[in-house]
């Protein structure tokens, strides 16, 4: 009898172990984060027209996940992106020198510094990563969201397929995305962007700007030159330009089919050009603008609510019409080309004049 | 003549718009009564619409760099695209032979090569005693499979001919003779044709965009998309359209100035245009 009971006792007792460690196990795996890297869908990409224009789709075989990694930097550290395949990416300036790169349902990454100055990275690239393919090269990065912090004195190079990107408070940035919208504001240095049927954005930003679209519209302003004779330059093909509040001196405007707005100073010693094949030239100047009005318009109308001073020279007849003329005390050249558009020259409202 | 009267100083220089605007409004005013220096202005107009015809080519021949370049490149592809295989054979040849080494090697190889061809074809001699043959023609030289159907004349080694051959006759492989024809590719010609009704400049405008649209036309429905390609298309049409316009202005008034400074810049347009869906290509295989 007595060792039945201890039998059953010793049996007892052992679940009881068991069992309480089992729960005890249990307890700690609740307690725990769920890692980072669990698979969850990546949610359907947007419909893209045309049946060839879609880019190659990103390399996906590796898996999504939620990613973060930080890296010490120089304060002027030069940060590549090679390549972001799709998703929306946001590059904010902070006054710390490290780069933090969160990717959420997305692509792995890796940081890999090509060049190091006291230990912390100076140029660095930031490429997929494949764990099936370690030793690839040219992996592109892809995320629901991509959010980078960088030092304020960052240089930024960042290439795209479908990409949403928007770049506060960094140096410089150089973008260029095959398809997607590129905003950019605060820069001290200027950009360069690139955005193959996608708007630009350009804000709150000085330096030299030069921003390609070919089928999107770009809008700058508030925007300023870092040194004298930094040059603004907008183009784009299919897609309006509209500038507001433009401090740069040399400024050089072209669409085929937009059509252009100007609203702002013509500052003395500047020359500024704006071309438009088929759509019309509006600008509203200041009341009290001095400057010489270069115009020429084929099939369009020119109005003006100032006083032209030179009456046009009527050198050609037929059609094409071109004419220079004197606002104010004349001095900075305004050339104002459109073939097929009409080019209006409006003062600003008294109370709004810049 | 009036007694302030224009000299022909002042109305060259008028035409050269070498003066102020104040002078020119003066000029203006002083032709628009005065008879006399209206035919001299009329005069000197004529001859510097004849002095600048006969310069205009000579002035026009400054294309920009970068398509002249375009169009050496385009033309060295399209010329090595119609090089015959033996020419360009005897070019990888000929840089061959440069060096005596090389030469020395690849004689060694063509000899090498001779002898063991020589050697493999031979009817090889055998010394057992006669056998009658098991095999047939299809069995000991299979006809390769990119050859055309086999003819009496390739048709190898058959049991008639062993037998007919007597005791030491084996069947024999032999290589077929076949040689396809050689397929040259089509080359795309630019549907360019110098024209004696372009004005002076505007041929090469002409010449580059027929290189470019040979090129893009091609590639635009499957690099752009669908809202890309109504874009592109509506500005390619609107850039026809204004340079067509512009061409007929020209046409009834040939010294409008403005008029052919806003041609050529409409061809430029039409030129970037182009170019655009070849950046596009360009950038994508860059991401790539």
């Amino acid at each position: 009898m007595n060792a039945t009971i201890t039998k059953l006792t010793k049996g007892f007792l052992t679940a009881a172990l068991i069992g309480g460690l089992s729960a005890f196990a249990l307890a700690q795996e609740a307690g725990k984060p769920k890692p980072m890297a669990s698979p969850t869908p990546w949610p359907a990409s947007p419909p893209m027209p045309g049946r060839g224009a879609t880019p190659p789709p990103p390399q996906r075989t590796m898996g999504t996940g939620t990613y973060e990694r930080s890296i010490a930097v120089t304060p002027d550290v030069k940060l590549l992106f090679p390549c972001v395949s799709e998703g929306t990416m946001r590059v904010n300036g902070w006054d710390r020198n490290e780069v933090r790169v969160f990717i959420k349902n997305g692509s792995k990454f890796n940081f890999d510094v090509r060049d190091s100055r006291d230990g912390k990275a100076g140029l660095l690239d930031i490429n997929g990563y494949d764990p099936k393919k370690p030793n690839a090269t040219g992996v592109c990065i892809w995320g629901e969201r991509v959010e980078v912090d960088v030092p304020e004195g960052t240089t930024l190079d960042l290439k795209g397929k479908i990409v949403r990107a928007n770049v506060d408070s960094i140096k410089h940035a150089h973008v260029k995305v095959v398809d997607g919208f590129i905003a950019v504001r605060n820069l001290t240095k200027g950009a360069m962007i690139e955005a193959g049927s996608g708007n630009i954005q350009v804000d709150d930003s000085q330096g030299p700007l030069s921003l390609h679209s070919t089928g999107g519209n770009i809008i700058a302003y508030d925007v300023k030159p870092a040194e004298l004779g930094d040059l603004f330059h907008a183009k784009t093909y299919s897609g309006n330009i509209t500038l507001e509040s433009l401090a740069h001196r040399q400024v050089d405007v072209s669409s085929i089919s937009g059509t252009i707005v100007y609203a702002g100073e013509v500052r003395s010693g500047g020359s500024y050009t704006m071309t438009t094949q088929n759509g019309s030239i509006r600008t509203t100047l200041s009341p009290t603008v001095s400057c010489t009005l270069n115009i020429v318009y084929a099939f369009g109308n020119f109005h003006s609510e100032f006083q032209l001073k030179s009456l046009p020279e009527e050198v050609n007849t037929g059609p094409i019409k071109k004419g220079n003329f004197s606002i104010g005390k004349g001095g900075p050249l305004l050339k104002l080309t459109t073939t097929n558009g009409n080019i209006y020259i409006k003062k600003a409202p008294a109370a709004t004049a810049p | 003549m009036e007694r302030n009267c224009l000299d022909i100083g002042a109305v060259q220089a008028f035409l050269d718009c070498e003066v102020s605007h104040e002078e020119s409004s003066r000029i203006s005013a002083h032709i628009a009564t005065c008879d006399a220096c209206a035919l001299m202005l009329a005069e000197a107009e004529e001859e510097s619409a004849l002095v600048f015809s006969a310069l205009e080519r000579e002035m026009d021949t400054l294309v920009p760099t970068q398509r002249l370049w375009n169009r050496i490149n385009d033309s060295i592809a399209v010329e090595k695209a119609n090089m015959p295989w033996w020419e360009k054979a005897w070019a990888y040849l000929r840089i061959g032979l440069i060096s005596p080494s090389l030469t020395m090697a690849a004689s060694l190889l063509i000899v090498v090569s001779v002898f063991v061809i020589v050697m493999v074809n031979r009817a090889p001699a055998p010394d057992v005693a006669y056998t009658p043959p098991t095999h047939t023609a299809q069995t000991t030289s299979p006809a390769p499979l990119n050859v055309t159907p086999p003819s009496p004349s390739l048709t190898t080694g058959s049991a008639d001919v062993a037998a007919t051959d007597g005791l030491r006759s084996l069947p024999k492989a032999q290589t077929a003779s076949y040689r396809p024809e050689p397929r040259r590719p089509e080359v795309v010609q630019a549907s360019y044709r110098p024209s004696s009704e372009y004005i002076p400049g505007e041929d090469s405008y002409v010449a580059t965009i027929s290189t470019l649209q040979v090129s893009v036309d091609p590639k635009k429905d499957e690099l752009l998309s669908a809202s890309e390609r109504v874009a592109y298309e509506r500005d390619m049409a609107v850039v026809n359209n204004s340079i067509n316009r512009l061409k007929k202005e020209i046409k009834r008034n040939p010294r409008n100035a403005t008029a052919k400074q806003i041609l050529y810049s409409s061809y430029q347009n039409k030129i970037d245009l182009l170019n655009s869906v070849a950046q596009k290509e360009e950038l994508i295989a860059n991401i790539d």
